[in-house]
């Protein structure tokens, strides 16, 4: 049985099953004549064995998703004869990618017979436990609504046990985010963890050298030193600080404009122009920054007899800095706006200028709405990915010098993971540590923001 | 008093022009802001309408028949796999007879683009007639001589900076004064898929995975996001639990896209083996990025129904579940379909994790279905950025320009909704 | 001759195109307190916030007719506001210190207008408004703890103590007492007695009860319009408009 026919024999008798449990509970009530009618409506009744029919087949088939290759992997493990083995050096997980690697259609000529019928035992595990396995669960699934259709009667207040599983159900999405970030959470670590077997923890994290590039033989080791990300630290640091030199002026600038003295009219058309800059993908930005304005500033350059690189920091870094001028504006915007207007009118009847005003009074009251926003902008500019990757350079370079080619976190775990590795080198690992170290900042920089920015709120709703 | 108003009055004059200065410095920053905005636009609009053109060259094809078909089998196999190359060699070298040296043969052959043979090919198909004629055809150029004819200031650089070298500077100004060469729409643009060729590269591959990967996303966060915002908002406890809860979704908003993209890497890809690059797993992936998105929205129009009409419905002896699911939730569609929309246009433009699941591969066919190889717009721009054939910039602001044409639509329309929808109460 | 320093003729004021204030024609005598008495929303804060063109920074608001302080038009094109504020004081409903230390709060004015060339001045300046105020005793061990530490009461006479502070000529106060408690609101009756020998008042007041207590002149407004001035003890009691005998007799507000 293929997966099209499991999904049109369930979904027909989910239906059926729904249909046939309304029915029935709409003849039980016609049936009574006198005493107690069924608690609930009708519906309820058939909702309830559709729900019993559904759940547990959806469970069961995605339990056994996740486990289905785990568990044909231990089966053809057990198949392999010991001389296969141990010609392969005594490791199975080789000998499995090499099996799953034989096409069947397609035989590559000169590959052993034992491997051949290896393959073919999987292929076969595959399909014909895929038959048995909807067999049963249908099965699974018409005995548990055989149950429920039982329970019809007067004494069984369906209604309330379909609320209750809605609820639960409900209650299981809801979780997905906390399920999200444990994922997130454990898989980096876990992985991250391998890395640090075979690169010391400190050597990573205080290294002066990264270059990755690990021997192809598995058993050469990579010379210490090379996994050092400092250099890697310094040129996000670089390029973020020259990000934020081009997003905080323009940014808080416009903000104060458009709060206070832009007419309403005036505000309602430029606001949304900003939040544009914000709909841009980063990709295009990406593309802006290497197409457009890193040849402009080589050129400039070069017409004033410096030489910079095509892809500086500099061109990487302002290009970043415009895509995040809404964040900081946006947010700005709204925090100088909630400022009581009482504290304004307090400082024009002094005898202050607007400016005066802003600068001594409404700035200081708004400065730690602002800095929220700032730190939120700074954690956004170093996840940043796709800018970089398109303009900034891969060689890791330990640098202050905005015009020279520096590369970032994002880069690396970008440059480490696309292309075909050998999934558990060090140099794949590494990415995973990398990304572990960037969602620990960021954790850091987004929960402080937010705690600032909601003490903030509390001063002033 | 007037002491006061003296020293008052001296400082005004200076007051003042700090005022007028601050002014103009706030000015300058939103004028920055937007020019920054309309430079990006401008610079990829000159740069993309290039691509909406082709170039075509007009030769004289003549269907020798001891190419096509020289033991007159009249089979169509026989005639599928002639070499229609040689006829189109040909018919260009009838216009240079005085070239001879083999390599220069070879430079002028690859005026036409490679794809010539398989529009000659059907040519033949349709009027097996055709054999032993000749035909003036315009057949597609190639990407070099494309960029050349759309970038004529070229022809001034030096000739290592060029592209083409100076003798095939000399024929290609020849076809430019006999008028045998001319722009046409780019057929291929939006019909193809990628392809190793600029001029016959297309966007529709990278519009099908999009438009699969999309669909994916939406199937599966919409019902999940609705579904735990409507918990969250309207059903849930006041606990420590359930603050924990939202304190999770609010960071996961923040979190760096490409985190999801190692996640699906690790969890996805390397635990439940899915298909590498399928719009399955880049949907799994971008459905994770936009719950927090549509559960904020989701919160946000539940919130806005005044508590008038749960108040009403419970007085009537709804449970709180149907208050929520018969009444609540469907004023507060408006919000959550725009929210959605904005959520959706978002995980339009996201990359960075879908290169992290494999979509950084060279498909050259569009996908059947969501467990295909695929690729996705943004991802197609990129690669098409990191070629290095020249004929592959425009098309890549052309992808964007395409990209961004379908932002600002779904934008519009989640803009609409709000507008004729949503309900001010 | 009692001088008057402020001439409000035919003024009206229009918030886009309603009509707040009818043509008032009023005189503020100086050195004197005079209140603004009338029900809600009768134009009283509006009328007020004309005298220190705090109307300008609210937008849709226009004024017709003229107001002149010390013989000259105030909405003049060539006079700044900025100058007419630092001559015309005004002190809010809701206590509104800036979110700074106390002593900051005063120096504020003297500090943008430039009124002190060195640090001692300034202290001295700071200390003397606090002292007219009648705060300094409070306060004086922690004049650098935050403004908005202090009490309701405490805080407005430290916002009087900042409208003092740069010596202006006209000291506007809208309902100044309507958020104190009555001991508080007693101090700063106390207060205002004594700063009319110095400073011409304008007191817009909810209570009448308040405007017998401090004030020599009244103006009785009622929807827009100046129904009667004059001396308060003859508005209280004898006045010659109905209107303001409803009012005082309570038909009205």
């Amino acid at each position: 049985m293929g997966f099209w026919a499991f999904f049109i024999i369930f979904a027909s008798s989910a239906f059926f099953l729904q249909w046939y449990a309304t029915n029935k509970a709409l003849r039980f009530n016609a049936s009574i004549e006198e005493g107690p009618k069924l608690p609930s409506l009708p519906q309820y009744y058939g909702l309830f064995t559709l729900l019993w029919f559904i759940i547990p087949i959806l469970s069961t088939f995605l339990i056994w998703t996740i486990f289905k290759p785990f568990l044909i992997d231990y089966l053809v493990i057990q198949k392999i004869p010991v001389n296969l083995l141990n010609s392969f050096g005594g490791n199975p997980s080789l000998i499995l990618s090499t099996i799953k690697a034989i096409n069947l259609q397609n035989i590559f000529p000169g590959t052993k017979q034992e491997l051949i019928d290896l393959a073919k035992y999987m292929n076969e595990l595959k399909y014909s436990t895929s038959s048995l396995f909807y067999i049963a669960i249908l099965s699974l699934g018409l005995i548990g609504s055989s149950f429920t259709l039982k329970k019809i009667s007067s004494r069984f207040r369906a209604r309330q046990s379909v609320e209750s599983v809605n609820i639960k159900l409900l209650i299981f999405c809801s979780t997905i985010a906390i399920l999200t970030t444990i994922g997130i959470v454990f898989s980096l670590i876990f992985e991250a963890i391998r890395f640090f077997e075979q690169i010391p923890f400190f050597d990573f994290l205080f290294g002066l050298s990264w270059s990755p590039q690990t021997a192809i033989r598995e058993d050469q080791v990579a010379s210490s030193g090379a996994f050092g990300a400092i250099p890697i630290f310094s040129g996000t640091l670089l390029i973020t600080v020259i990000a934020m030199s081009v997003s905080i002026p323009v940014g808080l600038l416009s903000a104060i404009y458009l709060s206070e003295y832009a007419t309403n009219n005036l505000r309602a058309f430029l606001k949304p122009i900003l939040e544009i800059l914000a709909g841009v993908p980063t990709v295009v930005y990406g593309f802006f920054a290497a197409i457009t304005v890193g040849p402009f500033l080589k050129g400039l350059a070069d017409s004033f007899g410096f030489s910079i690189a095509s892809e500086s920091a500099i061109a990487a870094g302002g290009v970043m800095g415009i895509m995040i001028i809404p964040f900081i504006s946006s947010l700005s915007d709204d925090v100088i706006n909630s400022v009581p207007n009482s504290l304004r009118d307090g400082s024009l009847a002094m005898g202050a200028t607007k400016s005066e005003t802003i600068k001594k009074v409404i700035l200081p009251a708004a400065l730690p709405g602002i800095v929220g926003a700032i730190l939120l902008a700074v954690s956004r500019a170093i996840g940043e990915t796709m800018i970089v990757v398109m303009a900034a350079g891969i060689a890791a370079n330990l640098t202050a010098n905005p015009f020279d080619s520096v590369t970032t976190v994002t880069v690396q775990i970008v440059t480490l993971l696309v292309g075909d590795q050998e999934f558990d080198s060090p140099k794949t690992l590494a990415a995973f540590a990398l990304g572990i170290t960037l969602f620990f900042v960021t954790l850091v920089l987004n929960l402080y923001a937010l705690k600032i920015v909601k003490k903030y709120r509390e001063k002033y709703d | 008093m007037t002491k006061n108003f003296e020293k008052i009055n001296d400082s005004l004059i200076k007051r003042q022009r700090s005022e007028k200065n601050f002014k103009l410095f706030g000015l300058i920053g939103i004028i920055c802001a937007v020019s920054f905005l309309i430079i990006i636009l401008t610079s990829i609009i000159i740069e993309g309408k290039k691509a909406f053109v082709s170039t075509y060259i007009k030769l004289e094809v003549f269907f020798d028949s001891k190419i096509i078909d020289p033991d007159n089998t009249k089979e169509d196999s026989v005639i599928k796999s002639a070499n229609f190359n040689q006829i189109i060699t040909k018919s260009i070298l009838e216009n240079f007879p005085e070239v001879t040296d083999r390599k220069e043969k070879i430079k002028l052959s690859t005026f036409i683009s490679s794809s010539a043979e398989d529009e000659l090919i059907k040519l033949i198909m349709l009027d097996k007639a055709l054999i032993d004629q000749k035909k003036e055809l315009w057949l597609l150029a190639s990407s070099t001589i494309d960029v050349i004819h759309k970038n004529p200031e070229m022809l001034n650089f030096p000739e290592d900076e060029r592209l083409i070298d100076d003798k095939e500077s000399k024929w290609f100004q020849w076809f430019l004064s006999e008028e045998k060469i001319k722009f046409s729409t780019n057929k291929n643009f939006f019909s193809n898929a990628d392809s190793t060729e600029p001029e016959q590269a297309g966007i529709w591959g990278a519009f099908v995975g999009s438009f699969l990967t999309l669909f994916v996303t939406l199937i599966l966060s919409f019902p999940i996001a609705v579904a735990a915002g409507a918990f969250l908002e309207e059903l849930a406890p006041k606990n420590k639990f359930t603050d924990f809860i939202e304190v999770n979704i609010n960071n996961l908003a923040a979190v760096p896209s490409i985190i999801f993209g190692l996640l699906g890497l690790a969890i996805f890809l390397n635990v439940m083996h899915l298909p590498r690059s399928a719009p399955i797993v880049g949907g799994m992936v971008l459905a994770l990025m936009t719950l927090p998105t549509i559960i904020i929205a989701t919160r946000a129009s539940l919130r806005a129904v005044p508590p008038s009409i749960r108040e009403a419905a419970i007085g009537l002896g709804a449970t709180k579940f149907q208050t929520v699911t018969h009444h609540v939730l469907p004023l507060s569609m408006p919000g959550i379909s725009t929210g959605t929309i904005i959520g959706m246009s978002q995980a339009l433009g996201e990359s960075a994790p879908l290169l992290m699941i494999g979509m950084v591969a060279f498909i050259v066919d569009s996908p059947g279905s969501i467990f295909d190889s695929a690729t996705v717009l943004p991802v197609q721009i990129y690669l098409w950025k990191s070629t290095a054939a020249r004929g592959f910039v425009e098309l890549t602001a052309a992808g964007v320009m395409v990209l961004l044409s379908f932002l600002v639509l779904m934008n519009t329309i989640a803009v609409y909704i709000r507008y004729k929808f949503e309900k001010k109460w | 001759m009692q001088k008057n320093k402020i001439e409000a003729k035919k003024v009206s004021v229009f918030y886009n195109d309603k009509k707040a204030l009818n043509e008032i024609t009023l005189s503020i005598p100086e050195k004197r307190v005079t209140s603004l008495i009338g029900p809600s929303g009768c134009g009283k804060s509006t009328f007020l916030r004309c005298i220190n063109r705090m109307n300008d920074t609210i937008e849709g608001c226009s004024m017709t007719g003229r107001i002149l302080i010390d013989n000259k038009d105030i909405n003049e094109k060539s006079l700044d506001p900025v100058l007419l504020r630092a001559r015309v004081g005004m002190v809010f409903q809701k206590p509104n210190p800036f979110p700074k230390s106390i002593f900051e709060n005063v120096a504020y004015g003297p500090k943008i207008h430039g009124l002190t060339q060195s640090s001692d001045e300034l202290n001295e300046l700071v200390e003397e408004s606090l002292k007219k105020a009648g705060l300094f005793s409070e306060i004086k061990d922690r004049i650098h703890e935050p403004g908005t530490s202090l009490s309701g009461g405490q805080q407005q006479r430290l916002c009087i103590a900042r409208a003092i502070s740069i010596s202006p000529e006209i000291i506007l106060m809208d309902e100044p007492c309507s958020a104190l408690d009555p001991i508080a609101t007693a101090k700063i009756e106390e207060l205002i007695d004594e700063l009319a020998n110095n400073f011409t008042i304008v007191i817009v007041t909810h209570s009448m009860q308040q405007a017998a207590r401090v004030s020599k002149q009244t103006a009785f407004f009622h929807m827009g319009n100046l129904i009667e001035v004059g001396k308060t003890e003859s508005i209280f009691s004898n006045p010659s408009e109905k209107k303001t005998q409803d009012y005082i007799t309570g038909k009205i507000g």
